[in-house]
């Protein structure tokens, strides 16, 4: 019997949670026998039990319902039964080793049984009782929509709507690849957008053109992303051979010193990825610093949906591990992008930085705000975090919103005691200079708000600065270097006050 | 897997029974002894109090492996790996009969030494069992070899851990252990997959973009060497297990690898045959997980119907390919 008083938490579940029934009837009522739901039992994991009512699923707390019945579960006899969908490899090389890792943090034992090449099954044991504690059918596309389970929890590139909640679990990004002994080293994003998406290309215009094009078949869903590089027409170039299998388009690509390809930087293989360059000249390499920081303009999210409903307690604390630096190290050797807060030092920014003296102005005014600028950053180190912007506003986007509970996360953890962290204001060069220094600033101010907000109380010393368009990242003449060059950037440095 | 289990379980019978003769004989010496000075061994005595207290429950107390394993490393080198510690003499009059034709004693010897590329020499002397199969176990994978007419066996082991732990189980059931460092582990990317019985899965590695069939792709008919792998320049596949019982296939490649980055890519195959189609293929692979552990997946796999003869199932997803240092 399971006892306590208080509130009764009654949450309508979605038509298509119907869980395989395996256990009989029961009453749960409130100790006080204010309410009572009469049912059958579909689940209990130890905190909520899921009942069939007659006017549908009901989940219920056990902490404020007390049950009666033959069918009342026996609380050490629970077992979470989930299932997750989502790309196989999604699915392999990712979740199941956050699982795994999830598994030692709890002191339980994964175990992997491998039945297709997208069908896995999960179970997770106590290490000292070997009980039982969960049994998570991992299935792709395919093998779902055969299994009729009730899925709680996807992997996905593509984000989610309502009711699932989401989190970015790592990061990647499309990138342009070629043949290792292809001596192309860099791709205009013009050239790029108009030969992936079957435009004609002015010869004259671009020295090089490609052969054989590998393109993500579209059923993937990763052709939007280039969207990010301007318009796309609906239609691919003719001559274009769509993979479903990414592996097998990097091979392609890697075999054929003729071939450009598009694909995942997780997926690279044998290929090498190309820098994206604009009309001033300036390029961004995909690597892993530059993914992080978003200053690679098109960078992807890997999501761990979750249905908006109570969840098995297992689940929950699978989603809080996630969340976790030490996931995110995990994450990080699993050839993804982790989110982790790292540090590129003011050494390693030398190019940009010689960029950006060899693009200022000429006056003196230009020069003294350049001094002011390597003054406030030589001693620091940027952090990989960075926030970006609607365009023309103040409004972070959608990632650089959930960077503030990273950052605000890591201030309260301590990751920067004693330091000083300075939100750096920047713009992109369309417009008066006044303007654009106090747009950024406007901005640096916004993030430093933001952040100070939930962790102002923090023993490090906060301080903001502006820039305006002092320090490009990408060409302004195209609107994804515009994007890129919007950015408020956070420097950490040791407190000398 | 079983078998383990049952040994282990007769050891521990075996443990409690050679406990119980020291406890008593403990005692009577003890109460012949002049002064009260205990005889006993008192490292031995707290241990086997809980041990003979559980000996009348049902078999659930297989003695860990390692619980066993710790006293056996705290004794001298020479000590290491002394079969006759799980069968002691006086208990068993019978094995002291047990005599090779020489006049030596029955005695099994298992020597380990570290070879290049993270292998482990392993040779088993045990002049009593000729012609007979023994087990050997290491990290998960298990693997049946015969021994020669006259009760040897040398073979190279890759090790999946740098220390390695390798246990011999022997026709009567007896073991022998030996734990061998093996630093230069390390530096190698291993994955092991292993079976028993008819083989239905083979393991293949596609080196940096290497097509089936080119140099660059190894498995069990064109399997690499070791000295690639030690040169940094490539991987090299070993094949254990004579066919009798478990076999184990287990490919190498350099961490540091000499010439570039890229990936090897690592998958499964199994061809549907008169012999295979329709069965369920069984398999343990072994792998490196994103902690450093290793994590062992089961693989049971059903065969597509006889109707598919000829053709192949690929298993891209079972293991994840080795993404070289850059990456």
């Amino acid at each position: 019997m399971i006892r306590i008083a208080a509130c009764l938490v009654l949450l309508w579940l979605p038509a298509t949670l119907t869980a395989q029934a395996e256990t009989g009837y029961v009453t749960l009522a409130t100790p006080d026998g204010g309410l009572s739901v009469e049912g059958r039992l579909i689940s209990f994991d130890g905190e909520f039990f899921r009942v069939e009512t007659e006017f549908g699923q009901v989940t219920l707390d056990a902490g404020n319902v007390v049950c009666a019945g033959q069918g009342c579960p026996d609380p050490d006899a629970m077992v979470a039964r989930i299932a997750i969908t989502g790309p196989p490899v999604l699915l392999r090389e990712l979740v199941a080793p956050l699982m795994s890792g999830f598994a030692q943090r709890q002191g339980l034992v994964f175990e992997d049984t491998f039945l297709s090449d997208d069908h896995f099954q999960w179970s997770l044991k106590d290490r000292r009782s070997a009980r039982v504690i969960a049994e998570i059918e991992a299935l792709g596309p395919d093998q779902s929509a055969a299994m009729e389970l009730p899925v709680e929890l996807k992997v996905s590139r593509q984000e989610a709507r309502a009711p699932w909640q989401s989190d970015v679990i790592a990061l990647d990004a499309l990138v342009a690849i070629v043949a290792p002994d292809n001596p192309i080293a860099s791709i205009d994003t013009e050239l790029l957008r108009r030969i992936l998406t079957g435009q004609t290309v002015d010869p004259a215009k671009y020295e090089a053109t490609p052969g054989q094009i590998h393109l993500p078949a579209p059923r993937l869903g990763l052709l939007q992303g280039l969207s990010r590089l301007g318009s796309l027409t609906s239609r691919s170039p003719q001559s274009a051979i769509a993979h479903g299998d990414l592996d097998a388009l990097a091979d392609d690509v890697a075999s054929d010193p003729g071939a450009l390809g598009l694909t995942l930087f997780s997926r690279i293989g044998n290929a090498v990825p190309l820098i994206l360059s604009g009309p001033c000249g300036r390029g961004m390499p995909a690597m892993r610093s530059s993914i992080k920081a978003e200053d690679y303009p098109l960078t992807e999210h890997v999501f761990l949906h979750r249905l908006g409903a109570r969840q098995p307690r297992v689940i929950r604390d699978f989603v809080a591990y996630v969340r976790s630096n030490e996931a995110q190290s995990i994450v990080r050797n699993t050839g993804f992008i982790d989110q982790a807060i790292g540090e590129i030092t003011f050494a390693e920014q030398g190019e940009r930085i010689a960029h950006s003296v060899l693009a200022a102005g000429e006056d003196d005014l230009a020069l003294s705000e350049m001094r002011r600028m390597l003054r406030a950053l030589a001693t620091g180190a940027r952090l990989t975090l960075t926030f970006r912007f609607r365009d023309g506003s103040s409004e972070l986007d959608a990632q650089s919103r959930s960077n503030i509970r990273r950052l605000a996360d890591a201030i309260n953890d301590g990751a920067f005691d004693g330091q000083e962290l300075l939100f750096a204001g920047f713009s992109d060069g369309q417009g008066e200079r006044g303007a654009n220094l106090g747009l950024s600033q406007r901005r640096a101010r916004r993030v430093y708000e933001a952040i100070t907000q939930i962790a102002g109380d923090a023993p490090v010393r906060f301080a903001v600065d502006a820039f305006g368009e002092a320090l490009p990242m990408a060409c302004d003449g195209v609107l994804w270097g515009r994007r890129v060059n919007r950015r408020v950037e956070v420097w950490a440095k040791a407190d000398h006050r | 897997m079983n078998l383990f289990a049952a040994l282990n379980w007769r050891r521990a019978l075996m443990i409690v029974g050679t406990l119980l003769v020291a406890f008593a004989s403990g005692h009577v010496m003890q109460s012949l002894a002049v002064n009260n000075t205990p005889l006993v061994n008192t490292g031995i005595a707290p241990d086997a109090a809980p041990l003979l207290r559980r000996a009348g429950e049902p078999p659930e107390l297989p003695v860990p492996p390692a619980a066993t394993l710790t006293p056996i490393l705290q004794t001298p080198p020479s000590l290491r790996d002394r079969v006759t510690r799980d069968q002691p003499a006086p208990l068993l009059p019978r094995d002291e009969a047990r005599l090779v034709p020489l006049g030596a004693p029955c005695r099994a010897e298992l020597v380990t030494t570290a070879k290049p590329a993270g292998i482990i020499g392993l040779t088993i002397s045990a002049p009593c069992w000729p012609s007979s199969p023994v087990h050997i176990r290491h990290s998960g994978l298990n693997i049946t070899e015969t021994l020669d007419a006259q009760g040897r066996l040398s073979i190279d082991l890759p090790a999946l851990s740098p220390v390695a732990r390798i246990e011999v189980a022997y026709p009567d059931n007896t073991f022998g252990h030996e734990v061998l460092e093996l630093p230069e582990v390390e530096a190698l990317y291993r994955v092991a997959l292993s079976w028993e019985g008819t083989q239905i899965l083979t393991l293949h590695a596609l080196e940096l973009g290497a097509a089936h069939g080119q140099r660059g792709h190894i498995y069990s008919a064109h399997r690499g060497t070791p000295a690639r792998t030690v040169r940094g320049v490539g991987g090299f596949l070993t094949r254990l297990g004579d066919g009798t019982g478990s076999v184990a296939e287990i490919y190498t490649y350099p961490r540091e690898d000499a010439r570039s980055r890229g990936v090897v890519r690592l998958s499964a195959e199994a061809e549907v045959t008169s012999a295979t189609c329709g069965r369920v293929a069984e398999a343990s692979a072994i792998q490196t997980d994103a902690l450093g552990g290793l994590q062992t997946s089961e693989v049971v796999l059903s065969m597509p119907d006889c109707e598919a003869l000829g053709e192949i199932v690929l298993l891209k997803n079972l293991f994840r390919d080795l993404r070289l240092a850059g990456r």
